[in-house]
């Protein structure tokens, strides 16, 4: 299993994100955000299979990015 | 010394506010977001959390609307001119302290609705007022000279049949009335923070509810979106321009929680029940006269009254000098509610009950004003 970069537009959506990420259940954590990507300086990073539970955040939570941690090395 | 000047400010905080000041100045006296250190990091939590708090006390959908501001003049200002374009046709009433009342007369376009005798405005003529035009009502919840309470529902009604705006003002209810948002259903609530919210000076903010569309007056850097030389359009950040003051935040939160764990119908019933004994203990002194509803549920537990034969600020003067007793005499920065109340010519004094007085206080003020009355 693989992990995810969830990029909000603020830290504010990234805390938030966090949060109610973690309210379900969910084991994430706030890391700096990969370089050279736009949006967030932080970002949540979590197990690649809730990726269909974060694409269906997006709006609430002004996702930006969805980036697979595979792809920042 | 007793402090009745609470509508100004509340001078006493709960300890868990004044601990959190002291504890956050020290140790977190930093910007959220913007550097990767843990505590900045935890200084954004924290203004997510105390967005929270607010939400709950509201009951707002949408606690990253609520955004915060020195103070609720500023809150009031950025509504009102965020919405605004220069053809728009605004809505006021005589009862609006004047952080609502310059920014709308600096517009121009606006009508000012008045308040009756007791200082309730009459929402139907608030409809009256309305033109094809009319883009925002505001209204104060409840005045700060006379504590009358205003009927937030009605207007707001009113505002959205008429395709307006409305911007509640609960500088003085925050905090003290229950304010249901999903009941009201304002487009925009300015708040103090440092009135009934129990947060220290220099803590308000304003709630931008998700239909309303606000172009902000303060544009500048958010921690967020850098590359882009737009402001942000979205909550939060596109109000939140500059270094927020992350202590005084953070100690609002804490009187927030002091204000939900107390709850408003006991912190509303305390100050009526203070202001009720007071005007019962000096309504028979014939040159004193009570403004504002006889009604115990119009009001809040705010009296303003006059004495007859002398200048509202020296009485307050006295009050102060002789009995230890801090009020505020003079016209509030709310002289149209002077106006409406009848006390234009000598203003008023104020006294205004909060959750940390009680009825000794009330006791000895009754004396003083007694004292007074009969020194002339």
């Amino acid at each position: 299993m693989g992990k995810i970069y969830v990029i909000c537009e603020s830290l504010n959506y990234t805390n938030r994100l966090l949060r109610d990420l973690k309210r379900n259940g969910i084991d994430a954590k706030i890391v700096s955000s990969p370089k050279n990507l736009n949006g967030c300086s932080y970002s949540v990073l979590l197990s690649d299979r809730y990726i269909d539970t974060i694409n269906g955040l997006r709006q609430r939570y002004k996702i930006k990015n969805i980036i697979k941690s595979s792809e920042t090395q | 010394m007793i402090y009745l000047n609470n509508p100004a400010t509340s001078k006493k905080k709960p300890l868990s506010v004044v601990s959190r000041l002291i504890k956050e100045t020290v140790f977190s006296s930093v910007g959220g977001g913007r550097d990767l250190s843990k505590t900045s990091l935890m200084a954004d939590k924290r203004i997510t959390e105390v967005q929270d708090y607010i939400a709950e006390l509201f009951n707002i959908r949408t606690p990253e609307r609520i955004c915060f501001t020195g103070n609720c003049t500023y809150a009031l200002n950025m509504a009102i001119s965020g919405v605004v374009s220069e053809n728009d046709h605004i809505i006021v009433t005589s009862m609006d302290h004047n952080s609502v009342l310059r920014p709308v007369y600096a517009h121009r376009n606006y009508t000012i609705v008045n308040a009756d005798k007791s200082g309730y405005v009459n929402p139907k003529d608030i409809k009256k007022a309305v033109k094809d035009n009319t883009r925002l009502i505001v209204s104060t919840h409840v005045s700060n000279v006379s504590g009358t309470i205003q009927d937030a529902k009605e207007i707001s009604k009113i505002a959205h049949k008429n395709n307006a705006l409305f911007l509640l003002d609960t500088a003085q209810s925050a905090g003290i009335l229950p304010i249901n948002q999903k009941d009201i259903k304002a487009d925009l609530i300015a708040f103090s923070g440092h009135k009934g919210l129990m947060g220290p000076l220099g803590t308000g903010g304003l709630y931008v509810d998700e239909n309303v569309t606000l172009t902000p007056i303060i544009k500048g850097g958010t921690g967020s979106n850098s590359k882009n030389l737009s402001q942000p359009d979205f909550y939060p950040d596109i109000l939140h321009s500059g270094t927020m003051n992350f202590p005084a935040i953070s100690a609002l939160g804490s009187g927030v929680k002091f204000v939900l764990k107390k709850g408003t119908d006991k912190i509303l019933l305390h100050e009526r029940d203070l202001a009720e004994e007071f005007i019962d203990r000096i309504s028979n002194l014939g040159n004193v006269k009570i403004l504002g509803s006889k009604d115990r549920n119009k009001r809040n537990g705010t009296v303003a009254f006059t004495i007859e034969g002398l200048d509202s600020q020296k009485v307050s003067e006295l009050l102060l000098r002789d009995y230890g007793i801090i009020t505020r005499g003079g016209w509030h920065c709310a002289y149209l509610a002077h106006k409406s109340l009848g006390s234009e010519k000598t203003g008023a004094v104020r006294v205004g009950f909060g959750i940390f007085n009680s009825y000794s206080d009330v006791k000895k003020i009754a004396k003083a004003v007694c004292e007074i009355s009969k020194s002339i």
